[in-house]
């Protein structure tokens, strides 16, 4: 591709004096104004954007109206019966059956030591 | 000078430098701008407003006329911000809207010439014969561009004065980089010829 030519410090210094420099304008008032004759069009802006989530508000109440209908699952479903005599015993009796008594650790032969060497991780 | 011009007197002026190295985040403030943030849009026209004006200036030649241009450009952005392509540069998408306006703008307004440049800018030289060789040069360097063709004498502006690369211009002007070139070198022949009187004393 042929290259451009090299800028012209001499070309441009006359079109500087042909044209003057830019005036010294208010920067601020210029930005002020911009800002204030932006404002309605960007608040637009700002206003569509939450349309591109608008077919995900229809989940909304569904998943409302799913939340209210679990809660009200829960709250009426009947409650577990208390455990009777029978029961209770049952449970000890398993228990005793399946768990040494901490009393068989501590007062069997060598019982301490052993509990003492696991405790020291010896 | 003021430093009001700081950001077109900091442009590199050697072939291939863009005018302005354009800042990394300027397209997450288009975004921005897309979703209406006003601080994004802020920020873009505090960036671009001197550069918008130097340029509205030298199209407009009249300062009310300029600060309207400039004014009427980033409106524009906020209407069509959204046809600006993410991972393009913002810049040369920004300066098309300005100078296709600008160039508009004179064409409605049939200012073919810019007007009289004020006295206050134009005074540089210490004396009186170096001032008058100045008001001679200008009026003959104003004759000579006001006989560029229009697209040709925004060309010679951006790439000589405002620091834009060849590339850009052709992005602002929707134009081929050949036509760019070939522009240029009319515009540069036109204004050297004009020059040549000139050239002992500067």
């Amino acid at each position: 591709m042929e290259a451009y030519p090299e800028r012209d410090p001499q070309l441009a210094a006359a079109l500087r004096t042909a044209y003057g420099d830019p005036p010294e304008i208010d920067w601020t008032a210029l930005r002020g104004r911009v800002a204030a004759q932006a404002e309605l069009p960007l608040a637009r802006r700002r206003h569509a954007q939450p349309r591109r989530w608008r077919p995900l508000r229809a989940l909304v109440p569904l998943a409302a109206a799913a939340g209210i209908a679990g809660a009200a699952f829960a709250l009426t479903r009947p409650a577990e019966p208390p455990l009777t005599q029978a029961d209770r015993q049952q449970v000890e009796q398993i228990l005793n059956a399946t768990t040494p008594a901490l009393s068989d650790l501590v007062t069997a032969p060598g019982g301490s030591e052993e509990l003492l060497s696991a405790a020291l991780g010896s | 000078m003021s430093g009001a011009f700081g950001v077109a007197a900091a442009i590199p002026l050697h072939r291939g430098a863009t005018a302005q190295a354009a800042p990394d985040d300027d397209a997450a403030l288009a975004e921005g701008v897309r979703a209406g943030d006003a601080a994004a849009f802020d920020t873009l026209v505090n960036r671009y407003m001197r550069r918008a004006f130097a340029v509205a200036y030298r199209m407009m030649g009249q300062k009310e006329d300029a600060e309207d241009l400039v004014q009427e450009a980033f409106m524009a952005v906020l209407q069509r911000i959204d046809t600006f392509e993410a991972g393009r540069p913002f810049a040369p998408w920004f300066f098309r809207i300005l100078v296709n306006r600008g160039l508009n703008a004179r064409k409605s307004r049939s200012l073919r010439t810019v007007e009289a440049i004020p006295e206050s800018t134009a005074a540089h030289g210490p004396s009186p014969e170096r001032e008058a060789e100045r008001t001679e040069l200008r009026g003959h360097l104003r004759s000579a561009l006001d006989t560029l063709p229009e697209r040709q004498r925004v060309i010679v502006e951006l790439f000589e004065l405002e620091g834009f690369a060849g590339p850009e211009i052709a992005e602002i002007l929707e134009i081929s980089d050949g036509t760019v070139r070939w522009h240029l070198h009319e515009a540069r022949k036109t204004l050297k010829k004009a020059l040549a009187p000139y050239e002992r004393s500067a």
